[in-house]
């Protein structure tokens, strides 16, 4: 059994916070120091496709599936996603039960508006790939489309 | 007589005169990389000037010295030796031009800083969210309308949307993202930085609002033909055409998209190549134009 310490950045806040100390056992097997960002957003996946609170339990089973993960490795990134505000947490008997506190299409909507939004103020991407345009400016645009002989799909 | 005087009419040329004849003429559209130079390169001729023409104003003349002091001393500051030192002058002369460099470098620090902070805000959010797609080499998130952008810098992403994949060709869908590329392989999150810090620094210089607006879609042009290098002329165009399309909302007019038809229109029509030698006395008037103002200061009579 190999016992490695783990340090997790908190990405998520601008401070960045290292927690020292973290243990887990894993089977000394391979392929299970992979990064924690990648575990966290794979214990995301899964609450978001179930869509109902689940245990640590049933995540590390189906994670399970496809590669070996501890338990305690899972129950401790579910906890940091708890205290980074990605989970909400209420006990069912002695299990914790983990619920997302918002839905991937809700991340998804606020991440399109945040690169695309119409604000002057964006300095999250660089550049979309292209602004919106008004009716009129369409309209002539499929007019020179056609005339160039091209094809499109309008 | 020092050369504050021409260092300030220079300025002023650069500053309200050069734009109007960048904007006027056709040839940026043709070569945007050599147009962005020029702006930057009329915005560090700017910029050097204007210091210069500080230091000029405060150095030499000795009754504008002896004002600087009054006022100084007015504003609470005590001299050693009143009116006559050289030591005050000199500390001024100095003083101003570096506070100009000192005024961009810090702008250009900010800027490139709080993009870096809002990119990584992002990222953190995106890698959780987003799918990653090998196939693609870029993240994919689940949102019906059409997008792609790029978060550019250290740990770079391209991210498209799932109304993106779901409307464009692969074809299509490979210019898109060859052209979100062109922008993190050519770091132009740098370029359009700095035309940021010159713009903040000196707002009100007509130069300073169209060096940053003319970078902006200078780069969008730099990343297209990149794209060109491996998509055909059609394929790019009707991809930023679906694209939008698309996003066009109804009876309403949308600010900034006026771009995208320049850039649309500019794939559509004929493709001139322009002389060489065009070329070349361009590139070398964007190597000479920062040049003048240091010129004009050290070779003026009253320097000598």
């Amino acid at each position: 059994m190999a016992v490695a310490v783990v340090r997790v950045r908190l990405a998520a806040t601008d401070r960045t916070a290292v927690y020292h100390g973290l243990t887990y056992i894993d089977s000394g097997k391979g392929g299970l120091m992979r990064r924690l960002g990648e575990l966290e957003a794979e214990i995301m996946d899964c609450l978001w496709r179930w869509n109902r609170p689940a245990t640590v339990r049933e995540v590390v089973d189906d994670i399970n599936e496809r590669r070996p993960v501890a338990y305690t490795t899972v129950m401790t990134v579910a906890t940091i996603l708890f205290n980074k505000g990605w989970l909400l947490r209420g006990k069912q008997g002695r299990a914790w039960l983990y619920t997302p506190v918002r839905s991937r299409e809700a991340y998804s909507a606020a991440l399109m508006e945040d690169a695309l939004g119409a604000s002057e103020d964006r300095p999250v991407a660089l550049a979309h790939f292209v602004e919106r345009m008004s009716e009129e400016e369409v309209a002539a645009l499929r007019r020179a489309l056609r005339t160039n002989g091209r094809q499109t799909r309008a | 007589m020092n050369a504050a005087p021409a260092l300030i009419g220079y300025a002023a040329a650069i500053g309200c005169v050069a734009p109007q004849a960048m904007l006027r003429s056709s040839w940026p559209h043709r070569a945007p990389a050599l147009a962005a130079s020029v702006w930057h390169a009329l915005a560090v001729s700017f910029a050097i000037s204007a210091a210069l023409a500080a230091y000029q104003l405060v150095s030499p003349t000795e009754h504008l010295h002896a004002g600087l002091v009054v006022i100084l001393h007015s504003c609470g500051v005590v001299l050693s030796m009143g009116t006559g030192d050289p030591n005050t002058a000199d500390l001024m002369a100095i003083a101003l031009p570096v506070a100009v460099l000192l005024a961009l470098i810090l702008s250009f620090a900010f800027h490139v800083a709080r993009g870096r902070r809002a990119r990584s805000r992002h990222r953190s959010v995106l890698d959780m969210v987003g799918r990653h797609c090998g196939q693609l080499h870029a993240t994919v998130i689940e949102h019906a309308s059409p997008a792609a952008y790029c978060l550019p810098g250290r740990r770079a992403r391209i991210v498209v949307s799932e109304g993106a994949v779901q409307l464009l060709s692969a074809a299509q869908l490979d210019a898109v993202l060859e052209h979100e590329r062109a922008h993190i392989v050519g770091r132009h999150h740098l370029v359009f930085a700095a035309a940021e810090a010159f713009a903040s620094v000196f707002g009100r210089v007509p130069l300073a609002r169209h060096v940053k607006e003319q970078t902006a879609i200078l780069l969008e042009m730099i990343a297209d033909d990149r794209a060109l290098r491996r998509h055909s002329h059609d394929v790019l165009a009707s991809a930023m055409y679906e694209m939008a399309a698309a996003h066009a909302p109804k009876g309403a007019f949308a600010a900034g998209g006026h771009s995208v038809s320049v850039r649309i229109q500019r794939l559509l029509g004929p493709r001139r190549e322009a002389h060489p030698a065009l070329w070349g006395c361009v590139a070398a008037a964007a190597v000479a134009v920062p040049l003048l103002p240091l010129l004009m200061a050290f070779c003026s009579p009253g320097h000598a």
